[in-house]
């Protein structure tokens, strides 16, 4: 495996992919996909397309197409969490970012997958994206330590973990508009990264009731209670569990 | 909505382990080896045929497309992480990688804050332990937390991966 990591969007970008004709090329270019996004959606840049939306600069025909793409999947996430992860619900206006690196990461895996690749996994500050013939062995970390794992999944295609280290501002309760956190730790795995971090985020708001919004979706998840329990839904990939498993 | 959507319930701190407690006059090397021999026969028996294999055996009997190193001579490194303080106390993680497998993984120091975070420790660290031997056999190959920052990617499992250079 080669491995490459990038210090992009605030976070470092681990790249693994298997070795292949091209494969330092698609490297390349997966990160410049990196580095667009961050340009077009850091709110940390006054003059990013997403910064000027806020600011209310840009009519709607002037808003570029990955502005348009990624308020879109927001507004789809939102819907399906229940409003549990609302970037509209941010304090100082639409804020996607929680959404943004999911999104880019799994643009960048696409990068990959594109020059013929055979296996590839982004690992965008602990949301990973990834394919290949075999699922990839995931640990899930610990939400106490970050040098410690709660168990470890088989994953296909993307996972996604939230918690209390988080911004508080993503962690936001509808019902109350109070930052909440209900669970000391979230994580989502299924076939988009950019919609199972928001569910992560939303489940990690809503708590383990919230545990039922995955029903009849392709996603599933593992989540840490603070009180130092792990709950799973019966889809979840766990591969090596840490912990005895007992009926509910 | 219902819980009974929910299968499975344990604790996480619940399973029973040894407290990696370094004492300045102890080599640390030999007390993370009980602890982990330790911690894998008490999950022997809960586990369901899981149990890491020679490594010979799995390699013969379980397929695995994935990529194999180079048959070349067994290189082991150690890679010891930084030393990373939390509200809970200290520690540094220390691993060693033989061919590209994390073969072990302790801890060099540790130090708990408060009685509290000593439970929590008490319990967490074998965890880790035999998680990551657990692992080895699985080839682990990232790790999945809520979004870090680059700094703190600097101190996290994922960097101590891509530094060890399972790259096979």
């Amino acid at each position: 495996m080669i491995t490459h990591v990038e210090h992009v969007m605030g976070t470092a970008v681990s790249i693994t992919v298997e070795p292949g004709p091209g494969d330092a090329a698609a490297i390349a270019a997966a990160c410049a996909v990196l580095h667009d996004a961050d340009q077009t959606f850091s709110t940390f840049k006054e003059g990013s397309a997403l910064s000027r939306h806020r600011r209310g600069e840009l009519r709607s025909d002037e808003l570029p197409a990955d502005l348009l793409e990624v308020l879109e999947l927001s507004a789809r996430a939102a819907r399906l969490t229940g409003g549990y992860f609302d970037p509209w619900a941010m304090p100082g206006g639409v804020d996607p970012t929680g959404l943004v690196k999911g999104w880019a990461a799994q643009r960048a895996l696409a990068c990959l997958r594109d020059a013929g690749l055979e296996a590839a996994t982004v690992n965008a500050g602990g949301d990973i994206a990834c394919f290949g013939p075999q699922p990839w062995r995931i640990g899930v970390r610990h939400p106490h330590d970050a040098d410690r794992l709660v168990c470890v999944a088989d994953v296909w295609e993307a996972i996604a973990t939230s918690g209390g280290y988080e911004r508080p501002g993503e962690l936001l309760d509808p019902s109350n508009g109070q930052p909440t956190l209900r669970l000391a730790q979230a994580t989502v795995v299924g076939e988009d990264l950019a919609l199972a971090d928001a569910y992560a985020t939303a489940l990690a708001v809503r708590g383990e009731q919230g545990l039922g919004m995955l029903d009849g979706t392709p996603y599933e998840a593992v989540v840490v209670t603070h009180d130092g329990r792990m709950l799973a839904r019966p889809g979840f990939p766990i591969a090596a569990p840490t912990l005895e498993r007992t009926a509910a | 909505m219902r819980r009974s959507s929910m299968i499975m319930s344990g604790t996480v701190l619940g399973a029973a382990g040894v407290m990696v407690l370094p004492h300045p006059s102890t080599p640390q090397q030999v007390a993370i080896a009980g602890n982990a021999g330790a911690v894998k026969a008490k999950h022997a028996k809960h586990s369901s045929g899981g149990a890491p294999k020679p490594a010979a055996t799995t390699q013969a009997t379980t397929p695995k497309p994935k990529p194999k190193p180079k048959p070349a001579a067994p290189a082991t490194k150690t890679v010891v992480g930084s030393l990373v303080s939390d509200p809970y106390g200290q520690m540094q993680v220390k691993m060693t990688v033989t061919n590209g497998r994390i073969t072990n993984v302790g801890f060099t120091s540790f130090v708990a804050n408060d009685g509290q975070s000593m439970s929590i420790d008490q319990y967490a660290a074998p965890i880790l332990i035999h998680e990551s031997i657990a692992a080895q056999s699985a080839h682990i190959q990232g790790v999945s937390g809520a979004t870090y920052t680059s700094n703190e990617y600097m101190q996290s499992l994922q960097a101590a991966i891509d530094k060890a250079g399972l790259k096979a």
